[in-house]
């Protein structure tokens, strides 16, 4: 096999400056047609909680090709020889989000600029970044260097509030003890400093227990009760903590279970299934099974994983209350479950899809099934597979380990999940819990193909009127679905699962825990209840909801 | 005639170097039972070596020069005072640390320290032992428009002889924050440099490999990407504190002991090239 490689680089060739031309105050751009007339198209990016000029911002129009320029001093942007038309502009700067940023992959209604004579000059807004800064000192108040420094975030994920960890900068403090977390969006975060382990043992105690710090919590002794720090647009907010120094505790015990000569990887989690920050390892013996090592008094829980070429091959896990040494920690690692699949369409329509006539059908997945652990230290399994020999092949989970798991089920497919059970277990509605020593039990799915259809119009003071529109559906377990609707205020949605839905159309969804029915009783009054049956059809006129910036 | 000194120290040592720290520790109480010869003693006073202002709570170590191994430890009082009892006559290695201040040993000077005889007409008492604070280099790295840069690459260089050549080595690397600031902690007195290293955040590159332009014979060569703001593919020169591209004219910074020194460095950018490197194609042996 021959391979040609071919690298670039950017390097530099002159000397000469080149920024002063970066700020001229319009870009002429190459139009297609040169003999069509053309217009300027011109504006001022602002910050959106002061109103103040953002000057180097980068503006961008993709007409024909992309065409890019800096804001001037004023803030103030043109480009010219753009032919009638309708452009779309993007602005960003650092230390600032753009509306596009700010949305998180939530869908959106385009406000596309209609480029023309007499076009109004454009007001582009930035919304400034929120920072989180402070200083962690000892209970002597001296600063505490070196200290893991971490950021919750409580972002919305398809309608839910997910708690990942965010913001830029370094991580942890420097030697003044101070620490400074930026590029954080308008939201809520919760703060935690440490645990860590001391670098060096105190001098003429090398054989003690390492010395360190425990985890702190902002507001709060744990992650369950720290308080919530909100930060709007733009808001600094200063959040100091104090940490106590501890001689950290020994545990030691024994993993019982996993197979000899296979590496085992023991992990501290926090309760709410958080990794330990680094510094506090924990060592085991291969030969034996036994681990030992130094934590500081808190909750945690101990997870030991037999590590095999594709997932782990055995886990075990144990929670642990820490205020005093701890010996005899038993681990017991079980094997990890597969969890087969059985999938059954009934199709209702004339015209199917070509799986009946398939002569392969078994190779075809109909479904992607993917499992979320449940506030603990599992593992997310992200889909399903293909398993078994050609002649009988089935779709399965692998490498499941012991715990709850929520299910969701994606249809590879122009159909619904009807419903998704394991034994008595309704997955729509329940976790799926896997046992130790589980033997396997199918899940079993019912796809069906009788879709309903919702047409309407969005109306704002009775004209119609752009919006997203939300389908949540009122049987738990069903996820709710999202349309944006761009011109005219008009909609259709063709593959609604028959049932009943509450539907409303808002300007925009970016925050919003569409998929909490609680988080949404405060929108009911505007709710329209639905209710379809298998292949029927329905209408209704939405009154736009309007969340404003 | 009684010797005219007011501070009987033998100077030693030269080739003891200062700068290991010693292996292993002994207490006070330990080293009372060693001999039932000793009787003699070294105190001192521990003091920043750039204020004069004693030092609570420093580490003090001595140890014999004959058995550096076995090492004594101590804390400075509140005024800064140490003091070792009951030791065999013989030389000793004085030595300490505190927090913000490195080990040192007494009268250190580069690689080589001062022992300090002990026994009967010799004056061991009423040292200094003059600790120096670790400085700091910190700044701010701003673009051409005055704006903070963030995540720059900065790097701290520093310049010093070894092997009996002058060399320029990189200390340590670090980012900057959104105010564009950067901190390097903890450094010894020396001679430094900041440099900094980062692109323009707005640049528009977009340079497209085409494989049927004629630029070079035999293979592809390049085209302009999408972009049509030529004035935007640009790039930042490696640029020293303050603002200086050529590396032969960058100023050393001179920190002297417990300095917080300041270098800010200001990028300005300049045109991009677009070099194209071509690999020869090789063909992997069949198995």
């Amino acid at each position: 096999m021959s391979i040609r490689l071919l690298w670039l680089f950017s390097i530099l060739i002159s000397p000469i400056p080149a920024y002063r031309q970066l700020l001229a105050r319009q870009f002429q751009v190459n139009p297609p047609n040169p003999n069509a007339p053309t217009f300027a198209l011109q504006g001022t990016v602002v910050n959106s909680v002061t109103g103040e000029p953002v000057h180097a911002a980068l503006v961008q129009i993709h007409f024909p090709r992309q065409n890019s320029m800096l804001t001037a001093a004023d803030g103030k942007f043109r480009f010219e020889g753009i032919p009638q038309s309708q452009v779309n502009l993007t602005v960003r700067k650092p230390g600032f989000f753009s509306e596009q940023e700010l949305r998180q992959g939530a869908p959106y209604v385009d406000s596309p600029i209609q480029v023309g004579p007499e076009m109004p000059p454009v007001i582009l807004k930035l919304v400034p970044e929120g920072v989180i800064y402070g200083r962690v000192t000892g209970s002597d108040g001296e600063p505490i260097n070196n200290l893991p420094v971490r950021l919750l975030y409580g972002a919305i994920m398809e309608g839910e509030r997910n708690w990942q960890p965010r913001g830029e900068g370094a991580g942890q403090t420097n030697d003044e003890g101070d620490f400074r977390l930026f590029g954080l969006m308008p939201g809520i975060y919760h703060l935690q400093a440490g645990p860590r382990a001391s670098p060096m043992p105190p001098p003429g105690r090398a054989t003690d227990p390492p010395q360190g710090y425990g985890a702190a919590y902002y507001g709060g002794s744990d992650t369950a009760s720290a308080a919530p720090i909100e930060i709007a647009p733009g808001k600094q907010i200063r959040a100091d903590l104090s940490v106590k120094s501890e001689l950290f505790h020994q545990i030691s015990g024994l993993v019982v279970g996993a197979p000899k000569e296979m590496p085992v990887n023991i992990q501290l989690f926090t309760p709410d299934g958080q990794t330990v920050p680094v510094g506090i390892r924990i060592r085991t013996n291969p030969q034996n099974g036994a681990f030992m090592g130094y934590v500081p008094s808190g909750s945690y829980v101990l997870k030991a994983t037999v590590q095999g070429k594709n997932g782990p091959l055995g886990v075990g896990s144990q929670p642990l209350t820490v205020t005093g040494d701890l010996a005899g920690i038993r681990l017991d690692v079980g094997p990890t479950a597969i969890i087969p699949i059985a999938t059954e369409l009934r199709t209702t329509h004339d015209v199917q899809p070509n799986i009946q006539s398939d002569p392969r059908q078994n190779e075809r997945q109909l479904v992607n099934v993917q499992l979320t652990p449940q506030g603990t230290v599992l593992r997310y399994i992200r889909g399903s597979t293909i398993e078994g020999p050609p002649e009988n092949r089935s779709l399965a989970i692998r490498n499941v380990e012991p715990g709850a798991y929520k299910v969701r089920i994606r249809p590879l497919g122009p159909w619904y999940v009807e419903s998704a059970r394991r034994g008595p277990a309704n997955l729509l509605t329940d976790d799926l819990t896997i046992d130790a020593g589980d033997l396997g039990a199918p899940i079993e799915i019912v796809l069906r193909d009788d879709f309903a259809a919702l047409t309407g119009t969005i109306l704002s003071k009775g004209h119609p009127t752009p919006g997203i529109v939300i389908f949540a559906p009122d049987s738990k377990g069903q996820t709710p679905i999202l349309l944006p609707v761009r011109t005219e205020g008009k909609f259709e949605q063709r593959d609604l699962q028959p049932g009943e839905y509450r539907v409303f159309a808002f300007d925009r969804i970016d925050g919003l825990e569409y998929a909490n029915p609680e988080a949404m009783r405060s929108f009911s009054a505007a709710a329209q209840l639905v209710r379809l049956a298998p292949n029927g059809q329905a209408m209704v006129n939405l009154e736009l909801q309007t969340r404003g910036e | 005639m009684r010797p005219s000194i007011t501070r009987t120290l033998v100077l030693l040592t030269a080739i003891l170097p200062a700068a290991a720290a010693p292996q292993s520790t002994s207490n006070q109480s330990t080293e009372n039972q060693a001999s039932a010869q000793t009787q003699f003693r070294i105190s001192g006073t521990v003091v920043d070596g750039v204020s004069g202002v004693p030092l609570a709570r420093a580490s003090v170590f001595i140890s014999s020069t004959s058995d550096r191994s076995r090492r004594i430890t101590t804390s400075s009082a509140a005024d800064g005072r140490f003091l070792f009892t009951d030791l065999a006559p013989g030389k000793y290695m004085l030595s300490g640390s505190a927090k913000g201040y490195p080990y040192r040993m007494f009268e250190q000077h580069e690689n080589f320290s001062t022992a300090i005889a002990v026994g009967r007409d010799l004056v061991s008492e009423n040292l200094a032992l003059r600790l120096f604070p670790l400085g700091a280099i910190s700044g701010q790295v701003t673009d051409e428009f005055s704006d903070p840069i963030r995540s720059a690459q900065v790097m701290l260089l520093q310049s010093g002889v070894n092997g009996g050549n002058q060399t320029v080595r990189m200390e340590r690397q670090t980012n900057t924050d959104d105010q564009g600031h950067y901190r390097f902690a903890g450094l010894q007195a020396g001679r430094y440099y900041i440099a900094v290293s980062a692109q323009p955040w707005y640049a528009q590159h977009n340079i497209q490999t085409d494989s049927t332009s004629p630029a070079v014979p035999g293979g592809p060569g390049l085209r302009p990407g999408l972009e049509q703001n030529a004035d935007l593919d640009v790039a930042y020169p490696i640029t020293y504190s303050p603002r200086e591209t050529d590396a032969a004219q960058a100023t050393p910074i001179a920190l002297q002991p417990g300095e917080q020194a300041t270098a800010d460095v200001t990028l300005a950018p300049v045109r991009a090239l677009h070099l194209r490197l071509t690999a020869r194609a090789w063909t992997f042996p069949k198995t």
